[in-house]
């Protein structure tokens, strides 16, 4: 299996985005994106827990706002965590 | 403060809760939170005491005796037992485990946020747990008090008290046991003292034991194995002959030569007394400081404990580990086997296949302590009502589009907003873990996809706050450390022969008894898979074996992204072991009870692990304990000898004589700023530990050296101080080929050709110093 950090390697990335996009990736943008996947995956999380389970739990009863709210939160959870993986290489890419 | 705890109930019989089997409904929750609470309220009165006396001691700088030992269990328990308690689960065992592993992450995080601020002040900030501490017990407090209160209206007659009589018989068993313990622990003790470490050869610890040591392993393991097979299991004596045995296993050495044995862990005193000195992490030094969570967390230890270094907590390390690992297993095993007895055989199987070596004053350590307590909580909260499947094969598709949408059943008695606090408890775990190892997070997203992917958590999206946080880590945090070099760091993924070939095959190098003693290690490791994996088949049709299949897995993934210096696969089954354990003591089980479900036409994995009462007095082989603990001692004995056979076996030269320390402080009273200590290449040693960034440490192409002479072999400026050790000259014997005596010879050659002269001449080690 070959590394998939090759692009990184080769510098492919360092190049990829114009420099101010660039600049902010692999800086403080790159902090923001990691910070609202990490938050988001969080409160989703949080939520999950006034759910019932699917097989019929108990103690718990079901509030479909709530789960919708979860829902959006993993999904948030999930593009910043993606676009945050980007920005990672990027900043790899840029700075080794 | 002593008032916390002690008013919940009133003393004697009342206080002891109903069994929760004998309340109904939500009573049966109040009643397991009870008995928790009453378990802990000792050890949250002590860890309160600490909270206060430890920092206090520190702040005044006074030097009672036992202060070392009382800063250990300050950092162990304080705030993490409270804030456990203050969760109200009902499990004492998953309470101690999460309150071992949440005072560690706060040391970790702690030790991080002060020294990346800049902030250093170890005793100060030892403060901060206090109020953490103080609240949390407050909260356990007032949410015991309401259990009470509903365990009470349920109007439960309380359990009458015991004559005292009754109550001496009941102990007399456990206090004969610790009796026995005590007098193996003598006798390895006196072992030690013995012990002619000088002589290790190729096979290691084992021919040097004598008869002393092997004597206290067979009382241990007599006492141990006594203590489960009596109708009710002696956690107390298996607790202590735990203990009895990782000693003998893991501190033999230590114990004999005074220090600790591993060479690495006298670098890691010197990273913490590095930080201790200066209160920062230095940068272009070595890469470990940019997981500087365990460095601070060592300086803190050595503040408290009022010692000058930290090679006093090198030598029991190894059984400290052991030790704050034991509820998280438990736990964890108790899940796998449905038994706490079957838990106890899978801690046991952890402890006895344990010849890693990873356990000693290290970052790994902590955070694999902390990484068990993850595991052991996610396990315990996974709970589905699926039945058993009747073919693992082809219920196979059905359970993985159940998983994907499932939501397993909340744990009966816990609340949402105890899930949600449990929930953020891991997430801080979590950030305790990334912060302080570089390879444990790697291992522990794998594990929470696991849990993810086979629908068996609620805390579904736990893996991307892991993942996050190690991204966040590594490219913010550890830049240092992969800055300049990317390639090198990341060029071993999707190298998995690569990883696979530098763990094992590479090894296996030396002199060919030394070979053949490494060929016992990978077997020892492979039974251990092999017995987890028939565990996996007889446990096939269990809703969980998928879980627990892929936990055991889940490490051997690391390969694919590090070899880690050769060391991943040792990490793999480190890892794995936690759950091919239990897996592993349900395929002895099913080897222990089919002949007698054969005989009586029961299940042979029934939950409770043991044969069923009919069973037992229909055979013979069963019913008498003696019999029982005849037949299972040799058994425990013969694995424990494999144990200290495969964990001692690099003995010759990776113990720590007293006079290698000697020599190595008598460089320290003669070296000047920017001297360089030079040892022979690739030989293992402990010098230079202190001062990292004062003096330097060089290495010795021998072969160059004593070839060309030393000037051909040091860049043309031979270094000031050379040290040659005993255990140089066994690394050269057992893993480089070189005959016996080839240190003392290149020792005697660079005094009379190249122009050392010998400042130390110690049995076990030579400092020789450059003429001017």
């Amino acid at each position: 299996m070959s590394n998939p950090f090759l692009p990184v390697f080769d510098g492919t990335l360092e190049h990829l985005l114009p420099a101010g996009l660039t600049a902010a990736v692999t800086g403080w943008l790159g902090v923001v994106l990691l910070g609202v996947a990490g938050l988001a995956a969080v409160a989703s999380d949080l939520l999950r827990q006034r759910e019932p389970a699917a097989d019929g739990g108990r103690h718990t009863r079901p509030v479909v706002p709530v789960a919708r709210l979860r829902g959006a939160l993993f999904g948030l959870a999930v593009a910043a965590a993606l676009l945050a993986a980007f920005a990672t290489l990027v900043r790899f890419s840029v700075l080794t | 403060m002593s008032g916390v705890g002690t008013t919940i109930l009133p003393r004697g019989a009342a206080e002891r809760p109903a069994p929760a089997s004998a309340l109904p409904g939500p009573g049966a929750a109040d009643a397991r939170h009870l008995r928790t609470w009453l378990r802990c309220r000792p050890l949250l009165v002590l860890s309160l005491l600490l909270a206060v006396a430890v920092p206090a001691i520190a702040t005044l700088g006074w030097t009672p005796p036992g202060r070392p030992v009382l800063a250990v269990a300050f950092l162990t328990l304080v705030p993490g037992l409270p804030v456990a308690l203050a969760l109200r689960l009902p499990s004492s065992l998953l309470t101690l485990a999460l309150g071992v592993a949440t005072s560690f992450a706060f040391g970790l995080l702690e030790g991080t946020v002060t020294l990346v601020s800049g902030f250093w002040h170890p005793v100060g900030c030892s403060w901060a747990a206090l109020p953490v501490a103080l609240a949390a017990a407050l909260v356990a407090r007032v949410r015991a008090g309401a259990a009470r209160r509903r365990v009470l209206a349920a109007r439960l007659a309380p359990r009458p008290p015991r004559p005292l009589r009754t109550r001496l018989r009941a102990h007399a068993p456990t206090a004969a046991g610790l009796l026995v313990l005590a007098a193996a622990t003598a006798l390895w003790w006196w072992g030690t003292r013995l012990l002619p470490l000088r002589e290790a050869g190729p096979l290691g610890l084992l021919p040097l034991l004598g008869w002393r040591i092997p004597l206290a392993l067979v009382l241990a393991a007599g006492v141990g194995v006594a203590a489960l097979v009596r109708p009710r299991v002696d956690h107390v004596l298996l607790v202590a002959t735990t203990v009895v045995l990782a000693l003998v296993a893991f501190a033999s050495v230590s114990v004999a030569d005074g220090y600790g044995s591993v060479p690495t862990a006298w670098v890691h005193v010197g990273f913490v007394q590095y930080v201790s000195v200066h209160g920062a992490v230095p940068t272009g030094v070595d890469a470990r400081f940019s997981w500087p969570a365990f460095w601070g967390f060592g300086a803190q230890l050595v503040a408290l404990a009022g010692v000058g270094d930290a090679r006093s907590f090198l030598v029991l390390a190894p059984v400290f580990s052991a030790l704050v690992n034991l509820p998280a297993l438990l736990v964890i095993g108790r899940v796998v086997t449905g038994s706490l007895r079957w838990a106890w055989v899978a801690s046991g199987v952890v402890l006895l296949t344990n010849w890693y070596q990873q356990d000693y004053f290290a970052p790994q350590s902590v955070a694999f302590t902390t990484y068990l307590a993850v595991l052991a909580t996610l396990l315990w909260s996974a709970r589905t009502r699926e039945a058993e499947a009747p073919s693992f094969l082809a219920a196979l598709p059905a359970r993985a589009r159940a998983a994907l949408g499932r939501v397993p059943e909340p744990v009966r008695g816990v609340s949402t907003g105890t899930s949600r606090a449990l929930g953020l408890l891991l997430v801080v775990l979590v950030a305790g873990i990334v912060a302080g190892h570089q390879l444990t997070p790697i291992t522990l997203v794998l594990s929470l996809v696991v849990f993810t992917v086979t629908g068996r958590t609620r805390y579904r999206a736990l893996w991307l706050v892991a993942a996050v946080a190690l991204a966040g880590w590594f490219s913010y945090g550890a830049l240092d450390f992969w800055r300049g070099h990317l390639e090198n760091v990341l060029g071993d993924v999707g190298q998995v022969g690569s990883s696979l070939g530098s763990g094992v095959s590479q090894r296996l190098t030396g002199e060919e008894s030394y070979q053949r003693a490494q060929y016992v290690r990978i077997a020892w490791s492979g039974l251990l898979f092999a017995f987890g994996a028939l565990g996996v088949w007889t446990v096939r049709r269990r809703s969980g074996v998928v879980l627990w299949a892929g936990l055991a897995a889940a490490p051997f993934g690391i390969l694919g992204v590090q070899s880690y210096g050769g060391e991943a696969v040792i990490r793999c089954f480190l890892f794995a072991s936690p759950v091919l354990a239990p897996l592993a003591a349900v395929a002895l089980r099913t080897a222990v009870t089919a002949p007698v479900a054969a005989a009586t036409g029961t299940a042979a994995s029934s939950p409770a692990g043991a044969p069923p009462s009919g069973a037992r007095r229909r055979d013979g082989r069963l019913r008498s304990p003696a019999l029982r603990v005849a037949v299972l001692t040799p058994l425990v004995v013969v694995a424990a000898l494999v144990l200290v056979f495969t964990r001692g076996l690099n003995t010759g030269f990776e113990r720590t004589s007293a006079d290698q320390v000697r020599a190595s402080e008598d460089y320290y009273a003669l070296a000047a700023p920017g001297d360089v200590l030079a040892v022979p290449a690739g030989a293992p040693g402990i010098a230079p530990f202190l001062d990292i960034t004062t003096t330097r440490l060089g290495f010795l192409d021998v072969d160059d050296c004593l070839a060309s002479g030393m000037s051909a072999c040091s860049d043309g400026t031979p270094p000031r101080f050379v040290l040659l050790t005993s255990g140089q000259d066994a690394y050269g014997r057992l893993v480089q080929g070189r005959p016996t005596g080839w240190v003392r010879r290149f020792g005697d050659q660079l005094v009379a050709r190249d122009g050392y002269r010998v400042v130390a001449d110690l049995p076990e080690a030579r400092l020789l110093q450059l003429s001017s």
